[in-house]
């Protein structure tokens, strides 16, 4: 009997009182679900702003201004004038499943960015500046996705979809050590915590109280780079950074006993990083880069957390530790009032995940169970191109200056062929594609 | 020409967006000065609180500024005497103005923020029936941040503004498995899947200021509407109750497919236009300063909390089960309740006398006060969004140092405040004799205080 609409007055209010417990349950955990948002972090894909993106993702021993709270703080110490940098960078995906494209929504985004010298005197003169660096998506201003793991997923690329928050502080050794920069910046993220009730209230009716709260999650960026006018090395190590969703869901009062309700997940991550480059030029107006980037991706837990607290979680993702290797190159042009640069990159970018594949459930706890599930989490190498241009216009009698910057970047997958196939049953999974991505900015320096 | 170039530039960045979340800056104000002085500072603010009270004062000083404090408030509200247990609300403020010249044009950029120290943000959802403060249980447990811009074209004008963005949030939720009901906690296998955003929303802000004689000025701001909405659609298994997605309740070997849609939309959070005029003038030059303002609240298009919500619920009971699990004939589905608010326009006044001033240091006191008629009407019915009208009175002081020479090439400010707010009684009558929560009398206290220092660069 479907839907069984049958009258029993001994028993209907317990089981309305039930079913509407089970219907509070459900609208709670959905408004919670609604306050919930999550986090990735465009910059660790494509970079942060309109040079460094131009140059492989490069900027760590070389980048100055708003640019440098995420390449490397260290860079800000060097500024001198004030600066406000606003932009805009959009691209598209070309992900492929079995030929077929399996569409993820584009990334585009407002980039903001500042850095302020503080004027202070006497000892501290020149010597402290303040920046800050935003990046507001277009449309969704901030995406969680946790999925079943039995779903294709791209679980690396699709991370672009959030705003980024981060302000530094560098301090330049000039006088005492000339050319020695340090540099101290915080990314800001959060955490969901939930708890929700379902329980009968005043009127003898089941209702719901659900409080959820945004906790601040900060993740330090710490870099240093000396730097002298033919060339300049710098390094940069950026936190873990991570946001979870994680809401408990209790029921009272209800005939029937149901479990405690854990909903949510790790939404975003960024794996520790460790970034080495030098630069030289051998000639003025010619710069050349060489970056090797490190993310400890074996750290990574995964996205899904179990439902109920002696519920299965997905399978271990097992990613790998990985460096990426970048070159890039810069050439300047003096014209008048304005300077124009061109600007070439590449970087590869190991995958850190292994293939899609039949993998063992894991316990609450962590520990792997015989239980085995199709885990499709998907990533490929990639090979990155990129391709750049500034144009600056000298301005005023004390150094006023604007600057466009514009790049745009390939990320070719390399084709890949998995364990297990799209579907259960289905022959291996083939997958590929590229990603293409640009923007410009527009930097005012007074 | 370069300049123009540079200008036109700025002028456009001056359009930046502000981030922006609800303001908890229309309750309880944002910077010492401004408080103390009963928010009556749109037509002369210069400091970091510009930010929020006219983007249009950023650029009015001419001075790097930076400002960090702390600001609280504590709440003391009652419904029929028992206390409503209205969180207290406490953080951290920063801000920063940036000024700028090019020959003889000036420009400024600035930076305000409010950051409650114990959380970004709460959101807080309340049983449809149960009486709440409505603009004070959860509206101050938010993050505030603005970005502004402004410019001055000539001496006495100011114009400053941004586009502030919000957003309102999308989810779609499933969960599949199965729910034990004889071991629930031990032998249900359940996981979920779920997809949450939160989409972008703009809203301009813009101001002036006007300064036709030294010791007199004018402001006019408005600040957007918002809205917080959120919307969800949530499956418990299939339709159809087959396929990977279902959901089971299993009752020892009895399994019982079921299904469960839900679509909810509702406002979390609302913040009117809001439109404010102000005046200040200086009968005493540096010494006596006088201000008065009133802001315009569009209260009337405010959007109920209490928003829509429909279910399907679809269970196939087996024969045997009946007498235990029975599904009612019709889910009650849920309506939006229209909270039928009403502007209001809200008094400001501000004294600001300067006790001291020579070359080492300049010592203010302040006052001000406001008042705040409630924009909701009686609660008569179903709902139960509770407020009344609130008369605040604000003191303060000020000390600027001026001496910190080679270290500060400019001078140190030091605020701090205190604000009292009364509630008087408000008696809500129900229309029907039998409603559940009844007739009830809200009233309270909110006192508040705080202080903020300030790094002013020449």
């Amino acid at each position: 009997m479907r839907g069984s609409f049958v009258y029993r007055p001994r028993v209907i209010a317990r089981g309305r009182r039930w079913l509407d417990g089970m219907g509070a349950t459900v609208i709670a955990l959905a408004l919670w679900a609604s306050a919930a948002p999550a986090q990735a972090s465009p910059q660790d894909l494509f970079g942060y702003g309109g040079r460094t993106p131009g140059l492989g993702m490069t900027g760590t021993s070389y980048a100055e201004g708003a640019e440098a709270v995420f390449a490397n703080p260290a860079g800000l110490g060097a500024g001198r004038r004030r600066e406000l940098t606003v932009g805009f960078t959009g691209g598209g995906y070309q992900l492929e499943i079995d030929g077929e494209r399996d569409p993820l929504t584009p990334a585009r985004g407002m980039v903001i960015g500042f850095s302020l010298p503080l004027p202070f005197g006497d000892v501290l003169e020149d010597r402290l500046v303040f920046g800050g660096a935003f990046y507001t998506p277009a449309e969704v201003l901030l995406r969680g996705r946790v999925r079943f793991p039995t779903v294709p997923q791209w679980g690396v690329l699709d991370r672009a979809q959030v705003l980024s928050v981060m302000a530094g502080l560098g301090f330049d050794f000039h006088g005492i050590v000339d050319g020695l920069q340090i540099g101290i910046a915080l990314s800001a993220l959060a955490n969901v915590y939930g708890e929700l009730f379902v329980e009968l209230d005043e009127t003898n009716a089941f209702s719901s109280v659900v409080e959820t709260q945004l906790i601040t999650t900060f993740a330090p960026i710490v870099g240093a780079r000396y730097v002298q006018d033919e060339w300049g090395v710098g390094l940069t190590y950026r936190h873990e950074l991570t946001s979870s969703m994680d809401l408990n869901i209790v029921t009272m009062d209800l005939p029937v006993e149901l479990p405690v309700l854990t909903v949510g997940g790790i939404v975003q991550y960024d794996p520790p990083t460790l970034v080495a480059e030098g630069y030289w030029k051998p000639i003025p107006d010619l710069m050349l880069v060489a970056n090797v980037t490190t993310r400890f991706w074996n750290f990574y837990p995964g996205v899904q957390i179990p439902t109920t607290s002696m519920g299965l979680n997905a399978p271990d993702p097992e990613f790998s530790a990985r460096p990426s290797p970048r070159v890039a190159a810069e050439g300047t042009w003096h014209h008048g009032m304005f300077t124009f640069a061109l600007r070439g990159g590449y970087a590869f970018e190991p995958t850190p995940a292994p293939s899609a594949r039949v993998a063992p459930r894991r316990t609450a706890s962590g520990d792997p169970i015989d239980q085995t599930v199709p885990f499709r989490l998907l990533d490929s190498h990639r090979h990155v191109l990129t391709l750049g241009g500034g144009w600056t216009i000298h301005l005023g009698d004390d150094g006023e200056r604007l600057v466009l910057d514009v790049f745009g970047q390939a990320h070719l997958l390399q084709n890949r062929t998995h364990v297990i196939g799209r579907t259960d049953g289905a022959p291996p999974m083939e997958t590929g594609g590229y990603v293409l991505t640009g923007g410009w900015t527009l930097r005012a320096e007074f | 020409m370069r300049s123009v170039v540079l200008a036109s530039t700025l002028l456009a960045l001056a359009t930046l967006p502000s981030l922006a979340r609800a303001q908890p800056m229309d309750t309880y104000g944002m910077g010492s000065r401004s408080v103390a002085l009963g928010g009556s500072v749109t037509a002369d603010v210069e400091d970091f609180s510009a930010n929020y009270y006219n983007p249009a004062g950023i650029v009015r000083s001419g001075e790097l500024r930076v400002g960090v404090g702390w600001f609280g408030a504590h709440h003391e509200m009652s419904i029929n005497d028992v206390n409503s247990n209205v969180d207290p609300v406490h953080g951290v403020i920063l801000g920063l103005n940036v000024p700028g010249r090019i020959d003889d044009f000036r420009f400024g950029f600035g930076l305000g923020v409010h950051l409650p120290d114990q959380r970004i943000s709460r959101t807080r959802t309340l049983p449809r029936r149960r009486a709440r403060w409505e603009l004070y249980d959860n509206r101050g447990q938010r993050t505030y941040l603005a970005v502004g811009g402004a410019i001055q074209p000539f001496d006495w004008l100011r114009i400053g503004g941004g586009i502030a963005f919000l957003s309102f949030s999308r989810n779609d939720l499933s969960i599949r498995g199965s729910i034990d009901i004889a071991a629930p906690e031990r032998r249900s296998r359940l996981e979920h899947q779920l997809l949450g955003e939160l989409i972008t929303i703009r809203y301009p802000q813009v101001g002036v200021q006007v300064q036709p004689l030294p010791w007199l000025n004018f402001g006019v701001v408005y600040r957007g509407e918002f809205a917080l909405s959120n919307d969800l659609t949530a499956q418990v298994g299939t339709p159809d109750g087959t396929g990977p997605d279902r959901t089971e309740i299993v009752a020892g070997d009895i399994v019982i497919p079921g299904y469960f849609d839900l679509l909810t939309s509702s406002v979390n959070a609302y913040v009117p236009h809001q439109i404010s005029f102000g005046a200040s003038v200086e009968p005493i030059p540096n010494v006596l300063r006088l201000s008065l303002e009133a802001t315009w609240l569009m209260w009337s298009q405010y959007v109920s909390p209490i928003g829509l919500s429909r279910i399907v619920l679809d269970i196939e009971v087996p024969p045997e089960l009946e007498d235990t699990i029975t599904v009612p004939d019709e889910i009650p589905q849920g309506n939006p309740v229209d909270a039928s608010f009403s502007d209001r326009i809200v008094p400001r006044i501000g004294v600001e006398w300067t006790a001291v001033r020579n070359t080492d240091l300049v010592f203010d006191l302040r006052a001000g006060y406001f008042y705040e008629n409630s924009p909701a009407p009686e609660q008569t019915g179903f709902s139960n969004l509770v407020d009344t009208d609130r008369h605040a009175w604000s003191l303060g002081a000020g000390l600027e140092l001026l001496q910190l020479r080679p270290l500060i090439p400019g001078s140190l400010a030091i605020d701090v405040h205190v604000q009292y707010g009364w509630l008087p009684s408000r008696t809500h009558r129900k229309t029907s004799p039998i409603d559940p929560v009844g007739d009830y009398v809200a009233q309270g206290h909110i006192v508040a205080g705080g202080a903020n220092v300030e790094l002013r660069f020449e």
